[in-house]
């Protein structure tokens, strides 16, 4: 049988992809047991949990078709509409783009290293994957507390709404709806007895795996920037000494050294004199240095061996030049997994964007009616919160990708790179003039992920709320 | 120039501020080496922070338990929230007492670049900055202490007869004697004579601390963000000036004896150096013709024999290496002050970001709401003096720190044009390396943040103004449809 090994980002991911398989998203990849059966009864599960999802969801959008006459009752239940459009648009979009979501997580699967920098890589990596682990718990604890409320803010307050009165058409009465979280036609009378069990049972599946849907896959791409931005951390904290290292092995003789002063800023060992000795001495006092298990026998004897161009030795230029190009392939790595990310999700945001834009528009008009602190008011303003905090999370990790890609130039720049050889000069070069511009996503090249986004959405909606207060 | 001025020392460039700083009770580094003085120092401070919990705690009490009108939950809100500004000033040079120390340390260090001298255009540099600082930081504070005098003694000249429109509202009152701030406290009636004194004395020295502290940690982040900027303008000329520099230090070398030259950089272990004789003028920009050919065995005894016979004797043509050397050893001072500002900037966004948060979130409320006081509902006598200077107190507070946060971006993105200017063409292919990195980096203006607002500068000053007016509109629309 094929032996299913977990390597890469899916590793790092584990809990997030089981939940996603577990709530029903079209994953079938990952498993050990990728027999024709299995993998049919795991679609056969995604079918059927997609199936429970659109019809709930048509039966929630005939009963607006039905109350569609009232106003209140007509914004009231497009907002849920529109509220619950996004899971089935996320839901759809992952059937769809599988192969794009398959290929984005398998972009760290053959990732190069270096034994100098091993340590360090291997700390970030580990603060990646806690970070990542960490995010899905909380956004989890936020969807099991959003449902919570949902359902116990159903069974406060009057399950009724309000319609004119067949008699009177001047006046309103109440008629009793039945006490569900969510306004929705159901074929059998949902009133009470078990018709009611059936519709509550249903609804709070529905609930829970709406909630579940929407939430997940932005939490799928959080956890992609997190880990990127932990990559680029590394790369800013290798710089300093690379460049240490450069700029130690390209003293030329002892009485200049004096004129460079090139010492290393984080040790305060002056640079010992360009022998053979100084290598070791220099590695055990660094301890990214630590893993490297010199060939003694072939750097050892550094005085043989010829000179090359900045006075190194052969083999110091190898072991300079392997660092150097372990930097560059690392951050060519992360351009191609951010594009990869832009690729995948980007019209994934684009469309929450327009959707939010209209649920938040109109919650907007919901909330110029507020006159007390009633259940109404509780859940207009829990829409507006939920709704703008899902807006938050992906702009927040955007905008801290933004700002990570955007400082490796100043880390760069921090360093003592003016002691380096040629080479090194060169290379701080290229690195700065290509992270001036910083790696941002896009959403399918409409906007920005960022801040920026977030606090101009805030701002749209507050200028909204006050045009529709000094219309009423 | 003036070679009579006595030498500028940098190191008193903020005097001014710590001496304001020391009577408030703010001061970042140990008031004096006696423990006494220092324990008595901290009481001060515990006074203060005592004083302040008491009053900031009286508006949210006064929200909850008495009924009012809009126009006193408004003049409420606005001292609460000036309340917490204040707090946020105080608590922060508390805080980060530490790196405020630091700071003023590197701020020192910074304004040298080469050795322990500033040259005469330095020196201009720096005194321009050093006046502009003082006389900024003497009208703020002025205008501070103005605005807290007439809070003080706004109830002196309180009249009687204005209260009659308040009478319905304020049934309790008895004799109509009124506070700086309305305040609430349980048990405590502030009619009766002792409570009244006593209120009127505790509000009175709080409304002086608080003003007096404010205004200087306010001066003392605007003259550290100047001196900032005038490290910048320092590492412009640096760069710009620095064939000039290095010219001056051969014609230094021409005209001295011996002794003023480095002789150390002519006891390169000579057999290892592949000395270039050759002429080069393009490397070396002398009016003084280059000699010919040397041998390495002439460099020390030129040593000796060149320099005594002045400069009328073409100098020795320093080899190719030692200029490219000295160059480079150049370049490199200026990118290490280079980062040492950079790093500077950095600390101070870590000591104070926290601190331009909160002031620029609560700005465009407190703008819109002491408009409003001013605006919609004039109070008289000297009340609408005083919420007059209050108002413009938090708009210029708003504005120095914009302007002066702008004048630091743009300062720090200068240094690139400057260092453009310099002759890099003539410089040897090792030191044109280093500029370009210089320009990439220099394009990327140092800026001052406030938390998530992004850089303070002008942009943001409008931006916030703008919110401000905003605010008002909606708050005059809620006010005149409760009249109406």
């Amino acid at each position: 049988m094929y032996k299913f090994r977990l390597h890469g980002l899916v590793a790092d991911m584990w809990p997030l992809i089981r939940i996603m398989q577990m709530t029903g998203f079209f994953l079938l990849d990952y498993h050990e047991d990728m027999s024709f059966g299995w993998t049919s009864i795991r679609a056969g599960y995604a079918g059927s949990i997609s199936g429970l999802m659109v019809i709930q969801f048509a039966l929630i959008f005939i009963n607006l078709m039905k109350q569609s006459d009232d106003v209140n009752d007509l914004t009231a239940n497009t907002i849920t509409v529109l509220f619950f459009v996004h899971s089935l648009v996320k839901f759809f979009y992952f059937a769809l783009r599988r192969g794009k979501f398959y290929r984005t997580l398998a972009t760290w699967n053959n990732a190069n290293s270096h034994p100098l920098f091993s340590e360090n890589h291997s700390r970030h990596h580990a603060t990646a994957v806690g970070s990542m682990r960490r995010l899905v718990m909380y956004v989890g604890i936020g969807i099991i507390i959003s449902g919570f409320a949902w359902t116990i803010i159903t069974f406060v307050g009057d399950s009724v709404h309000e319609i004119p009165d067949p008699e009177n058409a001047n006046e309103t009465i109440f008629e009793e709806v039945p006490r569900l979280m969510l306004r929705s036609w159901y074929p059998w009378n949902a009133l009470s007895g078990g018709g009611y069990v059936v519709s509550f049972v249903i609804q709070i599946l529905w609930l829970f795996l709406a909630l579940s849907h929407a939430m997940m896959m932005d939490t799928m791409f959080c956890c992609w920037l997190i880990y990127t931005c932990q990559q680029l951390v590394h790369l800013k904290e290798i710089m300093k000494p690379l460049m240490e290292l450069s700029a130690s092995l390209d003293t030329l003789v002892p009485h200049s050294a004096e004129l460079f002063r090139a010492v290393s800023a984080t040790t305060n060992n002056p640079i010992t004199s360009g022998d053979g000795d100084g290598i070791r001495a220099i590695y055990s006092n660094q301890h990214d240095f630590s893993n490297f298990r010199l060939n003694t026998g072939a750097l050892a004897n550094i005085n043989s061996g010829s000179v090359g161009p900045n006075g190194l030795t052969k083999k110091q230029e190898v072991l300079v030049r392997s660092a150097i190009k372990y930097w560059v392939e690392r951050h060519k790595h992360v351009v191609r997994f951010v594009s990869n990310i832009g690729d995948t999700y980007g019209s994934a945001l684009l469309l929450h964007m327009l959707i939010s834009t209209v649920t938040l528009t109109l919650l907007a008009y919901q909330a110029t009616k507020i006159e007390a602190a009633n259940v109404y008011a509780c859940t207009v303003i829990g829409y507006l919160v939920y709704t703008l905090a899902q807006v938050f999370l992906f702009c927040f990790f955007g905008n801290r990708l933004i700002e990570e890609s955007s400082s490796v130039m100043e880390a760069a720049y921090s360093c003592q790179w003016y002691d380096g050889s040629e080479e090194a000069k060169t290379f701080i070069q290229i690195v700065c003039q290509q992270c001036q511009k910083a790696m941002s996503i896009s959403g399918a090249k409409f906007f920005t992920v960022s801040l920026d986004l977030f606090a101009s959405v805030l701002g749209a909606v507050v200028t909204y709320f006050m045009v529709l207060v000094q219309l009423n | 120039m003036k070679g009579t001025e006595k030498q500028l020392t940098p190191t008193k460039c903020l005097d001014l501020n710590l001496m304001l700083l020391k009577l408030g009770p703010v001061f970042p580094l140990d008031v004096s080496s006696s423990t006494w003085i220092n324990i008595l120092y901290k009481g001060y401070i515990s006074i203060t922070v005592f004083f302040y919990l008491v009053l900031t705690a009286s508006a949210p009490l006064y929200i909850f338990c008495r009924d009012y009108p809009l126009e006193v939950a408004i003049e409420l809100i606005s001292i609460f929230i000036t309340q917490i500004r204040s707090g946020m000033n105080i608590v922060t040079f508390i805080i980060y007492k530490k790196e405020i120390q630091n700071l003023i340390t590197s701020l020192y260090r910074n304004f040298y670049i080469h050795g322990t001298n500033l040259s005469a255009e330095e020196s201009s540099v720096v005194r321009e900055a050093m006046d502009h600082a003082r006389s900024m930081t003497i009208g703020y504070v002025t205008l501070y202490s103005i605005t807290g005098l007439s809070m003080i003694l706004h109830p002196l000249t309180f009249k009687s007869t204005d209260l009659d429109q308040d009478d319905a509202f304020n049934h309790t009152e008895g004799p109509h004697r009124i506070l700086p701030f309305k305040t609430w406290y349980p048990k405590w009636d502030t009619t009766k004579s002792p409570q009244y004194e006593i209120e009127y004395f505790v509000q009175a020295t709080l409304t002086a601390l608080e003003a007096w502290c404010v205004s200087c940690t306010d001066t003392f982040c605007v003259t550290l963000m100047i001196y900032a900027g005038c490290q910048f303008d320092l590492l412009g000329l640096a760069l710009k000036n620095m064939n000039k520099n290095m010219k001056s230090d051969i014609g230094a070398h021409k005209k001295g004896t011996n002794a003023s030259y480095p002789i150390q950089t002519l006891s390169l272990n000579n057999s290892t150096l592949p000395v270039i004789p050759e002429e080069n003028e393009g490397k070396i920009r002398n009016n003084v013709s280059t000699s010919g050919r040397l041998k390495a065995s002439d460099e020390s005894t030129l040593q000796d024999k060149g320099w005594e016979d002045g400069y009328h004797v073409p100098p020795t043509v320093k080899s190719c290496m030692q200029v490219e050397r000295e160059t480079a050893t150049y370049i490199k001072e200026c990118i290490k002050h280079h980062q040492s500002v950079l790093v500077y900037v950095a600390e101070m966004n870590k000591c104070f970001s926290t601190l331009f948060f909160v002031l620029f979130m609560t700005a465009s409320l407190l703008i819109c709401l002491l408009g409003f006081q001013v605006i919609v509902k004039p109070p008289r006598g000297l009340m609408f003096v005083r919420v007059l200077l209050h108002w413009l107190c938090t708009v210029f507070e708003l504005g120095f720190f914009c302007w002066y946060g702008s004048e630091v971006m743009h300062k720090s993105e200068r240094v690139y044009q400057k260092a453009y200017d310099c002759a890099w063409q003539d410089l040897f292919s090792g030191a044109k390396q280093f500029i370009p990195v210089i320009i990439m980096r220099a394009q990327r203006p140092a800026a001052v943040r406030a938390g998530l607002f992004g850089n303070i500068c002008l942009p943001t000053f409008g931006t916030l103004m703008k919110n401000a007016y905003s605010y008002l509109a909606i708050l005059r629309q809620m006010h005149e449809g409760d009249g109406a």
